[in-house]
């Protein structure tokens, strides 16, 4: 179990330095990409559509960073088994670890990121309440929900290849009723049942309500994300245990 | 005993792709048994030889041994840790050698502690000197190869499964590393080698097995089975019509 640890952080470590190498601008990408992405919708919905929404720029920046979180976790780690054939045909490995490594990578781009940008919002435009304390528990949620989600979706993905286009799809899909560019109230009442449905609706809209607003976060989203999270993820470790010897026979 | 295997089979699934299935208007699974009939067991401090044709199974069986696939029929023990001996798997191109070495003695299951006490000695055999510190996408396919193998060679477990690998590099360093793996073969250890070489087989190995399109056919002594294999794939002479 501890050599496990070992091995997963030293891999992941492996590959964020890796990925850094890779590209000219480095880690300069991690602050850019986000920031390019929130540009571009700031664009598109306040300055061409006159969308009403206050601090409409923190607003967005919330959203698009714990989305940014969710969807390339869940992209990357869903492919973590299938893009790793080569290598489990030739050594007999722990197959979770492939998913694992994904969302932690992700995970810790991320953290620095939010972290960033939490102590940016709280120095230059909204009061530090006691609710900021809530915060690690959001984050803990979406954690456990896209780890969970993650590890199921890689458990099958390698004998169903073509569910990686679906999938894309679903994401994109799952994009517009999670609150991202809008608040809840904006959509309108017959579709509510929509963002309930989903917990990344939740989380966002929890995360606001603490930093924005310096209210309570949404607790039974934060307990379903981790409930739902838990679930999927034992499912996901029974399945990918399951088949262990039959990933490497996959062409 | 190490390992035993009696009536081993593999079979693997092989999806018929769209255009397949339409000329015979059935969607369904094709069975591929590569290995079909496989019997025999290996003791601590035996070696054995594995002979047979291009596709008759024998890289199926090795990764059958180092538990990376499971048989589907028959009944297989394995007592012991075993290991492909399989080089360059893991490599990080981006990555130092360094930083390759502790990955590739991570994912073969041994402890941080384990590979940083081998990590100079695997440094010093592979001769790559300050390159060392660069990352490997800069070698030179030679360099790459000396690295896989030192790895192989120093943090390979109880059993090692070799796959027609006995050296590589240059001819000197080639001489150097045969040289090695069979020291370190003849030592106590385990080890089940696939090669076309005679002289290798002859060399190393104990016993023998020769594998025919997935069945075991002849187990016994080395000099008997080479005997057996070369009268089983003999040319013969082509009778012409008068």
């Amino acid at each position: 179990m501890k050599n496990m640890l070992i091995t997963l952080f030293f891999y992941t470590r492996a590959k964020l330095e890796v990925e850094s190498y890779r590209h000219f601008a480095g880690i300069f990408w991690w602050v850019l990409d986000p920031i390019i992405g929130v540009a571009v919708y700031y664009l598109m919905l306040k300055v061409f559509l006159n969308h009403q929404e206050d601090h409409y720029i923190q607003f967005l920046f919330i959203g698009i960073f714990a989305w940014k979180w969710f969807v390339e976790g869940i992209t990357r780690s869903s492919a973590g088994i299938l893009n790793n054939l080569t290598l489990i045909k030739k050594i007999r490995i722990q197959k979770y670890i492939f998913p694992l490594i994904e969302i932690l990578n992700v995970t810790w781009r991320f953290l620095i990121m939010f972290s960033i940008m939490l102590i940016a919002l709280y120095l230059f435009w909204f009061p530090l309440t006691i609710y900021a304390l809530t915060i690690p528990l959001i984050l803990l949620a979406q954690f456990i929900f896209i780890m969970g989600l993650g590890l199921f979706l890689s458990s099958f993905i390698p004998m169903f290849p073509d569910l990686q286009f679906l999938l894309g799809h679903a994401l994109r899909l799952a994009f517009y009723p999670s609150c991202i560019l809008f608040s809840a109230e904006k959509l309108p009442s017959q579709y509510q049942f929509v963002l309930h449905m989903n917990p990344i609706a939740g989380l966002v809209q929890s995360y606001r309500q603490v930093i924005l607003a310096g209210r309570a976060p949404l607790w039974d989203v934060i307990g379903t994300a981790a409930i739902v999270g838990i679930f999927l993820g034992a499912l996901g470790l029974f399945i990918i245990n399951k088949y262990d010897k039959d990933y490497p026979k996959l062409i | 005993m190490l390992i035993d295997l009696k009536g081993v089979g593999v079979c693997y699934h092989r999806k018929k792709s769209i255009s397949q299935a339409s000329k015979t208007n059935v969607i369904r699974e094709r069975l591929f048994w590569a290995l079909k009939d496989i019997t025999f067991s290996l003791n601590q401090g035996e070696i054995l030889g594995v002979l047979g044709k291009n596709g008759a199974g024998k890289s199926t069986l090795l990764t059958l041994l180092a538990g990376i696939i499971a048989p589907s029929q028959g009944t297989m023990v394995s007592t012991k840790k075993t290991c492909l001996l399989s080089l360059q798997a893991g490599f990080e191109p981006f990555l130092n050698g360094k930083k390759n070495i502790i990955i590739s003695g991570l994912l073969l299951g041994l402890t941080y502690e384990q590979v940083k006490s081998k990590i100079l000695e695997i440094i010093e055999f592979s001769e790559l000197g300050e390159f060392i510190d660069e990352p490997i996408a800069t070698y030179s396919a030679g360099m790459k190869a000396r690295l896989g193998f030192s790895i192989a060679l120093h943090l390979s477990p109880d059993v090692i499964l070799i796959d027609e690998v006995l050296g590589v590099g240059d001819q000197e360093f080639q001489d150097k590393s045969s040289k090695a793996l069979k020291n370190k073969l003849k030592g106590d250890m385990a080890a089940v080698i696939v090669s076309h070489s005679k002289e290798t087989i002859m060399e190393l190995c104990h016993k023998c097995i020769v594998i025919d399109k997935g069945v075991s056919v002849f187990q016994g002594k080395v000099t008997e089975a080479l005997a057996f294999y070369d009268e089983l794939y003999a040319v013969k002479p082509i009778k012409l019509a008068q």
